[in-house]
């Protein structure tokens, strides 16, 4: 085998909670109805940026990511519903797309509908909810780009929790390596046209979107 | 998650009342009623469990939980030269309870093997009075939306629902001890993973004390659903060897399909140490010995009331 990514390595050991991204994964027996939770602890987690929130509701509980300010005692709604009026979303509940305002903050974006939440789940991103086209709706990612999916995709509002993961000072090189990352090498490399700064247009929207294809 | 015991109120439709019933602690407090020089020999009993049963230095607490238990049983039973009747009384152990009923569109069940049941030829007179028992109808049990109070409870599809000691002798008819007055729980495992926190504990001596009464009741009262004109009460007493939980379940109803009417009524006084630290080996420090070995902070009032939920029913 040889190395693909160089500087990984070593670390801490961690123990994986299974947490689940479909936020609208109903219970087995339970109808497909919009359905409350209720938080019951907030706590670190290892494996990644954000925090994860215990949350029980019915008979089962789940891991989630939690957003920010989310307490303990707090009840969540997630709903499939799209209804004509766009619904006052508190912070951390999960509703499709369509159901949302234009212009919340929402976290935990799946790109195809049931799929699972893939974006935005880093500590204290948000995407915002651009507008609203016929049936799809256009999100801006963290990284100001933009991103076309079905209006039936789940997300939840509000920023994820941990804001202030990246005012965080590591301190010592120690640290680094309890989170798996080895040192660099010190060879002097003269920095090519890769390096600096570049100022370019935003690239295309991206689309997971099938339209129909339009017969020639 | 609603934590054990607010889980087993909702599950057994019952009232929680703190602190022991009045009736008990005037047991514990009579004078007539302690031993001769009772707390030297509690003393002792704790000694014999904890530091000389065991060739090696410390026994573990497999080994001390069920010495230190049935030593405090034997001072209890002393007490017979002076109420005749506790000689009714009758130790079961490895005792398999099953009982079924029906909450709210749950069936639920109780089964498995109990801990060490005291059996007596006498049940115990009801604790709480009538008005008690009647006021517990304004009293609405604590509903956990948008949990279910059955989380956390494992389904199985069951096909015989059983209400009764499976193949115990303790309930058949002709046995002479026949009620139920004690369970005694023993958390002896020496990894404390596998130990059973004392919230859990607590549930678990609930739901085994509510089984054994509602076995009890549909014996003696038929297996219709109705409220108790005798109330059935079961005691239950857990530890760990070294604090206790101490608890008197009284059964009102069998009719626990609503959430409304009369409920049971529970009276439990948790965390009580015997005492706090049973020293080994001597503590040293810098070669001068910092604490001598021995037992620290003995309590005798948890001895105490662990003797009057003995003697309850008798005296």
């Amino acid at each position: 085998g040889r190395i693909r990514v160089r500087g990984i390595g070593g670390g801490h050991k961690r123990r994986y909670r299974m947490v689940d991204f479909q936020r609208l994964r109903y219970e087995e027996g339970a109808p497909a109805a919009p359905f409350e939770e209720k938080v019951i602890n907030v706590r670190y987690d290892p494996c990644r940026s954000a925090d994860i929130a215990l949350v029980a509701g019915g008979n089962r509980k789940r891991w989630i990511v939690a957003t920010e300010n989310m307490q303990p005692g707090d009840i969540l709604k997630n709903s499939a519903h799209i209804g004509r009026m766009a619904v006052l979303a508190n912070e951390g509940d999960a509703y499709p797309l369509g159901a949302l305002p234009v212009g919340t903050l929402i976290c935990n974006l799946e790109s195809h509908p049931g799929k699972g939440a893939q974006y935005i789940r880093a500590a204290g991103t948000c995407g915002v909810l651009l507008r609203k086209v016929n049936g799809t709706a256009i999100v801006q990612l963290p990284s100001k780009r933009h991103m076309q999916v079905l209006e039936t995709c789940v997300a939840t509002v509000g920023r994820v929790s941990n804001v202030d993961h990246n005012k965080r000072v590591i301190g010592k090189a120690g640290r680094n390596r309890w989170l798996g990352k080895r040192p660099h090498t010190g060879l002097w490399h003269r920095k090519g046209g890769w390096a600096g700064r570049k100022i370019k247009p935003l690239p295309p929207m991206k689309s997971y979107v099938n339209l129909p294809r339009i017969a020639a | 998650v609603p934590a054990g015991v607010r889980q087993a109120l909702w599950l057994t439709k019952t009232k929680l009342v703190q602190g022991l019933p009045a009736r008990v602690l005037s047991i514990a407090e009579e004078p007539s009623n302690l031993l001769e020089d009772q707390e030297e020999r509690a003393r002792r009993a704790i000694s014999r469990a904890r530091f000389w049963d065991t060739t090696e230095v410390a026994p573990k607490r497999e080994n001390y939980c069920p010495v230190l238990f049935e030593e405090l049983l034997h001072l209890c039973r002393v007490m017979t030269m002076k109420h005749p009747s506790l000689a009714k009384r009758m130790l079961a152990r490895n005792y398999r309870i099953a009982a079924t009923w029906e909450r709210e569109s749950f069936l639920l069940q109780v089964r498995g093997l109990n801990g060490i049941l005291l059996n007596s030829m006498a049940p115990i007179p009801p604790v709480a009075s009538r008005d008690e028992v009647a006021a517990t109808e304004e009293h609405t049990l604590e509903t956990f939306y948008p949990i279910l109070p059955t989380i956390d409870l494992q389904e199985v599809t069951v096909y015989r629902e059983l209400d009764d000691t499976g193949k115990s002798s303790s309930f058949r008819d002709g046995y002479p001890y026949c009620h139920p007055h004690t369970l005694y729980f023993l958390e002896s495992a020496n990894i404390r993973t596998n130990r059973f926190r004392p919230e859990q504990l607590r549930a678990k001596m609930m739901m085994f004390a509510f089984g054994n009464a509602l076995a009890k009741a549909k014996m003696l009262y038929g297996n219709d659903p109705k409220v108790l004109e005798q109330p059935v009460v079961v005691q239950s007493v857990g530890t760990d060897g070294e604090v206790f939980q101490f608890m008197v379940f009284q059964l009102n109803t069998t009719d626990l399909v609503s959430s409304d009417g009369i409920k049971n009524l529970v009276w439990i006084d948790s965390d009580q140490p015997l005492y706090e630290k049973a020293q080994c080996v001597p503590e040293i420090k810098k070669r001068v010995v910092t604490k001598p070995a021995g037992i620290y902070g003995f309590q005798p009032d948890t001895f105490k009331k662990f003797l009057a939920l003995y003697l309850h029913g008798t005296v």
